[in-house]
């Protein structure tokens, strides 16, 4: 059949609307026709089908590819990524369900949690936790709806959007939300900084809507509760009656009504000490590339605690680097037609990370113009592997959020921020992210802008085959551990590369609380003040 | 459906099993694909075929034709799912249906040669239109997603999608025929 004469021209035509879904029933029942009369008119139409299928194939396979050459160190071992890419999804399915059941049933999370983390002990002072309440170790991340009941002592608590409390024993405090917890009794004290503007604590007797401030809220037992502004102003609401407090200003709330509070001014001077408490800050590892080179075509890291890692970014076109003036010293300057990779060991795993930088995009970025910033992991691989690579960049999808907003994608899941980055000014972008669920399976993510708390998610990989038919995993393969910096994931790319400006690119080995994160936009170090120190004080740098 | 058939295989057929499934994914979906022209559909048509490969696999002999041997279960899934297609225009009537399966079985070699010389003529496209394609067969895109990032209509994608569609058939038509291949 030539494919230019009228009647192929015609077949073709619908074809593609079949293809593409628009065919009518005319048209429909034309084919179907055409299709059982005629030898060629089937041939041609297994043909065109079968180059449909092909190119679903060779789409998908563009997400899985291993990476194309890029200066040493990185060895290029290609995958036979072509087999994988609906084999993947399907084959580990099926031997799953019916080689693994069992596996499976053991393996499961269970339900969903949207926001289940929300908060981080940092840290307790002869904390005596009371009988029957879970027992946390500092850093470990406290859930949505935990209740923390302590009979005696002083516990820390890093909210997520920044606000710090510490409750006083004997105390109970449940954790609502990232930016919300109810009193029940004992005495709490809340630094909030102005990124956490908004933090609220509940009690039965009064809701503290905190304005950027430090305040304490004092629950008796009997339900009555104290509210006293050390710092700022706070906005108080008890039976619907709203009510400012601002600074030394105090009030008692019960169900008989507000009151003055007595010995305010003993009770504010007590409650403005500082409080020091036992534990030091965990030991942070990290990774951190401040691009202040002007020249050569790699940026080479400071590294702390991370021995396997080697801190050198290649550049794509090693001519091409461009750098420019920067929120710290010098910037990356990717004009869209370049990327960087940097050998990562272990970055495809699912660990406790976190991912910060500084962003500048140009205030014309197209939407169809590159959004990944960094990424990791191979694209598509979480088929086969239940590990998605992870993509850190902007959301030009305008149906998905606000579009110029911080976005990660992890497989099918997103989350969006709300911050327009498009502006053409300098914005602190951080993503932690903290694996969790029994089988740590779940991996909560956290964005950051400019130290704010914009969006929560938790991605649940699609289910790994078992362990005995897995075939290798993306942790076996080099760009699987590779950092990407201005580009997605694997081989092939197309399209742009990203087009902005990166300075300061911290990858560091836990998930960094708000007030951390704060700090280190502020000052672009991750070192604690000098009493907290508990870090390597001399960092390695090393280059080619 | 009997789940532990696979089970009793012992391993070295296991790994052959999953050698077998794996390694002729495409060549099984690009046959559901003409049975059932709609991606998802010939997707879950897949699994569901996998999942019968695997409980069967023990009826299955080593040497013999494994890619005729799937097909003919994918032609059965086809047959017993059509019911739930009936009222859409996914799939044809079952004697089309069976008239395809018949002429895309004895197709199978030309389909691979034609599907080997398609990643040739991809690579001669029009970087524009080649970005545009795969964005249309990109897992989880579509033609609104093309158009979007193509900066074009929705009608206008359309058409530029027939259009590439036209060339990359022509090609892969005239290279196989410089080639002599089936």
């Amino acid at each position: 059949m030539n494919s230019d004469d009228s009647e192929s021209l015609e077949l073709t035509a619908l074809c593609d609307a079949l293809i593409d879904g628009t065919i009518d029933d005319a048209g429909h029942e034309k084919l179907a026709r055409w299709l059982l009369e005629s030898d060629d008119a089937r041939r041609f139409y297994v043909q065109y089908m079968g180059l449909s299928a092909s190119l679903c194939h060779y789409a998908g396979e563009l997400q899985t590819e291993a990476p194309e050459p890029m200066p040493a160190p990185a060895r290029i071992i290609r995958h036979p990524a072509s087999w994988w890419t609906i084999g993947t999804l399907a084959a580990s399915l099926v031997i799953f369900f019916t080689l693994a059941k069992q596996w499976s049933q053991n393996n499961d999370d269970g339900a969903l949690d949207t926001d289940r983390f929300v908060a981080v002990l940092l840290q307790t002072k002869n904390c005596r936790w009371a009988p029957g309440s879970p027992a946390p170790n500092a850093g470990d991340h406290l859930n949505r709806g935990q209740v923390l009941a302590i009979s005696g002592g002083l516990a820390e608590i890093a909210f997520d959007c920044g606000a710090i409390v510490v409750i006083e024993g004997p105390a109970s405090l449940e954790l609502d939300s990232a930016w919300a917890a109810t009193l029940r009794r004992g005495t709490l004290r809340a630094q909030v900084p102005p990124e956490a503007v908004g933090f609220r604590v509940s009690n039965p007797a009064v809701e503290v809507v905190d304005l950027g401030t430090e305040f304490t809220v004092v629950a008796n037992e009997d339900g009555a509760a104290e509210v006293l502004v050390l710092k700022g102003s706070v906005e108080t609401a008890s039976e619907g009656k709203p009510l400012v407090l601002r600074e030394k200003e105090g009030r008692r709330f019960a169900k008989t009504g507000a009151s003055d509070v007595r010995d305010r001014d003993r009770k504010l001077e007590r409650l403005a000490q500082t409080l020091t408490l036992d534990t030091p800050p965990a030991p942070l590892a990290y990774a951190h590339w401040s691009f202040d080179e002007s020249e050569g075509d790699i940026a080479t890291a400071s590294v702390v605690g991370m021995p396997t890692v080697r801190p050198i970014a290649h550049f794509e076109h090693p001519t091409q680097k461009a750098g420019s003036e920067g929120r710290w010293g010098r910037a990356l300057c990717l004009d869209g037609t370049f990327a960087a990779a940097a050998p990562f060991p272990g970055i495809a795993s699912d660990a406790r990370r976190t991912v910060a930088f500084w962003v500048r995009l140009p205030q014309d970025a197209p939407l169809t113009s590159g959004q990944t910033i960094l990424a990791w992991g191979e694209k598509g691989k979480g088929r086969k592997t239940g590990n998605p690579a992870t993509l850190l960049g902007w959301n030009a999808r305008p149906g998905q959020g606000t579009v110029g907003a911080l976005r990660a994608d992890r497989g099918p899941d997103a989350v969006v921020g709300t911050t327009p980055l498009r502006d053409g000014n300098w914005h602190h972008v951080a993503a932690t992210f903290v694996p969790a669920g029994r089988t740590r399976k779940l991996l909560h993510v956290r964005l950051y802008v400019d130290g704010r708390l914009e969006a929560t998610s938790v991605s649940k990989p699609k289910r790994p085959a078992p362990p005995s038919i897995v075939p290798a995993t993306h942790e076996d393969s080099p760009s699987a551990e590779t950092l990407w910096i201005g580009r997605p994931p694997g081989g092939r790319v197309r399209g742009e590369r990203f087009r902005g400006e990166i300075d300061e690119l911290i990858v560091a080995g836990r998930a960094l609380t708000a007030q951390e994160i704060r700090r280190l936009m502020k000052t672009n170090s991750l070192s604690a003040p000098k009493e907290e120190t508990g870090g390597d004080p001399n960092p390695k740098t090393t280059s080619l | 459906m009997d789940e532990t058939s696979s089970q009793s295989l012992d391993p070295d057929r296991q790994k052959e099993l999953v050698s077998l499934i794996t390694r002729h994914q495409r060549r099984i979906f690009s046959y559901l694909y003409a049975l059932v022209p709609d991606r998802h559909a010939a997707e879950d048509l897949l699994q569901e075929t996998n999942l019968i490969i695997c409980e069967k696999f023990a009826s299955f002999r080593s040497g013999t034709d494994f890619v005729a041997w799937a097909c003919q279960i994918a032609h059965w899934r086809v047959r017993n799912a059509r019911q739930k297609f009936a009222r859409s225009k996914v799939t044809f009537n079952q004697e089309v249906v069976d008239a395809i399966a018949a002429t895309a079985s004895s197709m199978v070699k030309e389909l691979d040669a034609r599907h080997e010389a398609l990643e040739h003529c991809l690579g001669r496209l029009h970087p524009r239109d080649r970005e545009m394609m795969l964005t249309r067969y990109e897992p989880g895109c579509g033609v609104a997603e093309a158009a979007q990032r193509s900066g074009r209509s929705l009608q206008a994608a359309y058409k530029a999608l027939a259009r590439i569609r036209k060339l990359l058939f022509d090609c892969v038509t005239s290279r196989l025929a410089r080639e002599g291949a089936p």
